[in-house]
């Protein structure tokens, strides 16, 4: 049985991954299809943006990836061993040494009755990365400062409601790197700190994937952020990805409807408050419960044609490293 | 038509008094949106809520004037703040599932409003419909209830509520931080033409500064209770003076332009209780001198409407 | 919340927020302590009890009289001999007293000390395990809510042999499922949050969360839950010794109460024999709920800011909270 793929420069690839949900108390056929069919992969080192709204699926396809929720269909090859047949039952330690997660609300993520060490001790001492009381402790420090939280003996004896949100935030990257992971995956890390601090915390992702070389799964629905740290981006829609691109083509050359209502929804103070006239902002996200079998912005965008709402488009290069899920590109 | 004068509020907590607005003056014209932009501990709600006098305790009003068309809101008694509210000032609050009551039909909570304020029943629903066709909603959903909607809806419902007695001067309190950019930007399309139509004066609280340039006619900065800068929106973003307005202005990634690198402000909003000495920022300004540890600066007047709370333009320098 | 709600709600991005929290946090073991102990409603119920198990553990020196031995004539008022009279068969009340404090304050702790236990492995492990786990065993729990407490009891206690032991099992299997079901709401909630969450993701044992990350969370409402359980045995049984359920020759609060009114003590108008232990076992009520009342308190940190800013109202003299109060003299805090 061939469960690894050859020699491939991407830590991650993530292929028809796909999450339902049940509803309904008692009849419990009916399903929120959160993630469909996604596919992606992220090179070692580098930063992959997942950008999309609200109930779009970023964060579900994060859980899938980090195994806290079972997937309902699809793979994960990691380094290039399709980790769903090697460990259908759950992740193995040696998967959760390579892969880590960050979550978004900085104070919910760390447990207040514990002490910053207990919180970075843990992950040291179940990973076998030290072991004697002192070893543990200057390991301790050690992450703390490698995050830029100083004086980090006096940080280590806080509890987290002693520290400010900023702070929790680098404490919880440092718990992610104490087992000297290759990927981490981040849930819109930034979006619950103050606007002061984001950048603080972002330029430090930046600099964890300069100097470790680690890849980085990074969720937002902000475009502007994506696009200051993300090699990749992908856009979701409704479960979807529908574009994906570099920063530049994404911004400048954006090819979905959708991405394009994005881009210009974003607030910009070189221009005055734009108008949405032409396309029609007041519908908004389709149910996700039983959808339909066409394009999911089918209802929405202003350029549709009858075949978007029968079939899902295929994915399709729109330049060198570009792609687009919409008819309008289609043969 | 509003003019707010040395305003203090503190809240009293087991740790101390916290300090949470020192000493805050601004004034908003008619036709005016004035745009109040800060971080968390920046004091910014609590104003919002100190002006109307909805704080919730522990708060408490230690100074200041709040003077509206001629009164001072600070000197008003229970029944006449009762009729004050909603009529000359109304507010949109951050989360409309916060301000809507989820177990009553949204046509109650419309009508609550104006039935306080003397209006018959009759009347209300004429202006319930009227309203709803204002904000852009069907007739139809006077009669859900509020999870019944989508969050774009129900925040459209609480603006609908905010103008249902046409006062002259809305509080928007961080409208659209719980919403999508998409909804985000339609619902601001929303309030800027109905602004054009009735002709109210908006005070736009929010922490995200690049939305407050697109949509106000001047900003005012707040950082640890006080306010450091204020001035026309453009001309703050073009010629920002404070320290803090500049790291701020640093705070915000583009989607266009060239990719250079950002920094934010290092450090971490202070504590309130016992805050730094001298000028609150001090801690983590980049321009730090000697006399910002010690003297508290004054606001000084630099230009037309633009004035700065900081030594680096003070006339002691 | 419905899965849609929660799949929008994981995916939404907002400026800093406040999460819900289940149980208000407590800061640390220390300071909590310190906190408590600083409430006049925790001093006094830590005072009472502490001033019970005294009694309990010196009885020897504080009553050096034979409870069950028969000092004088039957229904003496309080002398100074007796100084509480004697009952109805001629015993020194105030030795009973003393002695049945033992029996009361063992029932009454073992009996907490044995449901909260039950209830914590019923309720974390329901909590925690998704599915048919929790199915079955919060069915369990569910059926032993329902059947009437008193009745139960009473069925119980009369078929099997009389004894203290039989009285806490018999307590204990009554009394398991409410904190049952409170440690697995608890449980549920807390299972949510991401710091659970973050743990899984860094390779801990389920056994190791449950009691490690999600426990200590819960620690007030366990001292609380047990300290109900105290008040409810003590109570319970007290009442199912005056039914008659019990040893009777066991002095305790409660046989005490049983003989007193065998003995017609109303009739007799001899207060003294049925009036001292129905205080006791009032007053052990009275300091469990204090000392659960100051939890809360210290938990819940709106309660102290209330106190403080309800102090400084009065004395400014201003009783309306329709609008924010407006008090330009200087404050002393």
């Amino acid at each position: 049985m061939n469960q690894t793929r050859t020699n491939h420069p991407a830590i991650l690839e993530v292929s028809r991954l796909t999450k339902y949900f049940s509803v309904g108390t008692f009849n419990r056929s009916r399903m929120v299809h959160a993630v469909e069919k996604a596919s992606f992969s992220v090179e070692t080192g580098q930063v992959l943006a997942l950008v999309g709204e609200s109930g779009c699926g970023k964060t579900t396809t994060i859980r899938l990836i980090a195994r806290l929720i079972p997937t309902t269909d699809g793979e994960i090859f990691f380094e290039g061993i399709d980790v769903l047949k090697s460990e259908p039952q759950k992740a193995s330690m040696e998967y959760r040494n390579k892969v880590q997660l960050i979550f978004q609300d900085p104070f919910a993520s760390l447990n207040a009755v514990h002490t910053i060490e207990h919180h970075l001790a843990r992950p040291l001492i179940l990973h076998k990365k030290a072991v004697r009381r002192q070893e543990i402790h200057d390991q301790v420090c050690g992450l703390l400062e490698s995050v830029d939280l100083n004086p980090a003996e006096e940080i280590a004896r806080r509890y987290p409601h002693q520290i400010s949100g900023g702070q929790r935030q680098r404490v919880a990257i440092a718990r992610a790197l104490a087992v000297e992971p290759r990927l981490i995956l981040a849930d819109e890390p930034i979006s619950m700190l103050d606007v002061s601090i984001r950048m603080g915390v972002l330029n430090l992702i930046g600099r964890l994937k300069e100097e470790q070389g680690i890849a980085f799964v990074y969720i937002t629905h902000d475009l502007a952020s994506a696009r200051y740290i993300g090699d990749q981006i992908i856009v979701m829609y409704a479960g979807h990805m529908i574009e994906g691109g570099t920063g530049d083509m994404i911004m400048e050359r954006a090819a979905h409807p959708y991405t394009q209502l994005l881009l210009s929804a974003v607030p910009d103070p070189h221009a005055g408050l734009r108008t949405l006239k032409d396309l029609s902002v007041r519908g908004e996200v389709p149910s996700l419960i039983d959808p339909g079998p066409g394009c999911p912005f089918s209802a929405r965008c202003p350029q549709v044609m009858t075949v978007c709402n029968q079939v899902m488009p295929m994915q399709r290069e729109v330049e060198t490293g570009h792609w687009v899920r919409c008819h309008l590109f289609g043969e | 038509m509003l003019e707010v004068r040395d305003l203090r509020v503190v809240y009293l907590t087991a740790h101390g008094s916290v300090k949470a607005v020192d000493g805050v003056s601004m004034t908003i014209q008619p036709g005016e949106v004035l745009g109040l932009a800060g971080e968390s501990g920046s004091g910014k709600s609590t104003l919002a809520h100190a002006i109307l006098r909805i704080l919730h305790p522990p708060a408490l009003i230690t100074g200041g004037q709040a003077i509206f068309a001629g009164r001072d809101i600070m000197e008003m008694e229970d029944a006449e703040l009762e009729q004050f509210r909603w009529k000359e000032i109304s507010i949109v609050f951050q989360s409309a599932m916060n301000a809507l009551n989820p177990v009553m039909r949204i046509r109650d909570q419309l009508y609550d409003v104006m039935l306080q304020h003397g209006l018959t029943k009759g009347e209300a629903h004429e202006r319930a419909v009227q309203l709803f066709d204002l904000v852009g909603i069907e007739p139809r959903r006077l009669d859900s209830y509020p999870h019944q909607l989508s969050g774009g809806m129900r925040q459209r419902v609480v603006i609908a509520i905010a103008l249902a007695l046409n006062p002259p001067l809305l509080i928007m309190d961080e409208p659209t931080t719980a919403l999508d950019v998409v909804v985000q930007k339609d619902i601001l399309q929303q309030i800027a033409s109905l602004r054009e139509k009735l002709g109210f004066s908006i005070l736009f609280i929010t922490h995200d500064l690049s939305l407050l340039v697109e949509f106000s006619t001047h900003i005012a900065i707040m950082y640890a209770g006080e306010i450091v800068e204020q001035s026309q929106a453009r001309e703050l973003f073009n010629h920002a003076l404070h320290p803090y307005t500049v790291g701020l202005m640093n705070s915000f990634p583009s989607i266009g332009g060239d990719r250079h690198k950002l920094t934010g402000i290092p450090g971490s909003p202070p504590d309130l209780v016992t805050p730094p000495t001298g000028c609150r920022f001090h801690p983590r300004c980049p321009n730090m001198m000697p006399i910002c540890t010690q003297v508290t600066p004054q606001t000084n007047l630099i230009s037309n409407e633009h004035s700065v709370a900081c030594h680096l333009y003070s006339e002691s320098k | 919340m419905s899965i849609i709600t929660k799949v929008q709600a994981m995916d939404t991005g907002s400026g800093p927020a406040e999460t819900e929290p289940c149980e208000k946090p407590v800061s640390t073991q220390r300071d909590f302590l310190q906190r408590l102990f600083r409430q006049p409603k925790a001093i006094i119920g830590i005072v009472i009890l502490t001033v019970f198990i005294l009694v309990a553990i010196f009885a020897p020196l504080i009553a050096p009289i034979d409870p069950n031995a028969f000092v004088g004539k039957p229904n003496l008022h309080p002398t100074l001999v007796n100084w509480l009279g004697t009952t109805g068969q001629g015993q020194d009340v105030f030795s009973q007293l003393v002695w049945g404090t033992r029996i009361s304050l063992f029932i009454g702790f073992t009996v907490g000390f044995l449901s909260t236990l039950l209830g914590l492995i019923m309720g974390m492990i329901a909590g925690y395990m998704p599915g048919i786990v929790d199915g079955i065993l919060n069915m369990f729990t569910n059926v032993f809510l329902l059947i009437p407490g008193l009745p139960l009891l009473i069925t119980l206690a009369s078929f099997l042999p009389p004894g203290i032991m039989t009285v806490v099992m018999v307590l204990v299997f009554t009394g398991w499922s409410w904190p049952a079901r409170v440690f697995r709401s608890q449980t549920l909630c807390l299972r949510e949050k991401d710091f659970v969450s973050a743990a899984v993701v860094s390779g801990e044992k389920t056994g190791r969360i449950v009691f490690s990350e999600i426990l200590p969370n819960m620690l007030s409402l366990v001292v609380s839950s047990f300290f109900g359980s105290v008040s409810y045995a003590i109570a319970a049984d007290a009442g199912l010794a005056f039914l008659g359920f019990e040893d009777v020759n066991k002095v305790s609060w409660g046989t005490m109460l049983f003989w007193a009114s065998n003995n017609s003590a109303l009739l007799q108008e001899a207060w003294w024999t049925f009036l001292p232990p129905g205080l006791c076992i009032a007053l052990v009520s009275f300091a469990t709920t204090m000392l659960i009342y100051a939890m809360d308190e210290v938990t819940n940190p709106r309660l102290r800011s209330e106190k403080e800013i309800t102090r400084v109202l009065r004395k400014f003299h201003i009783f309306s909270r329709r609008s924010t109060p407006v008090i330009k003299e200087p404050i002393t805090q």
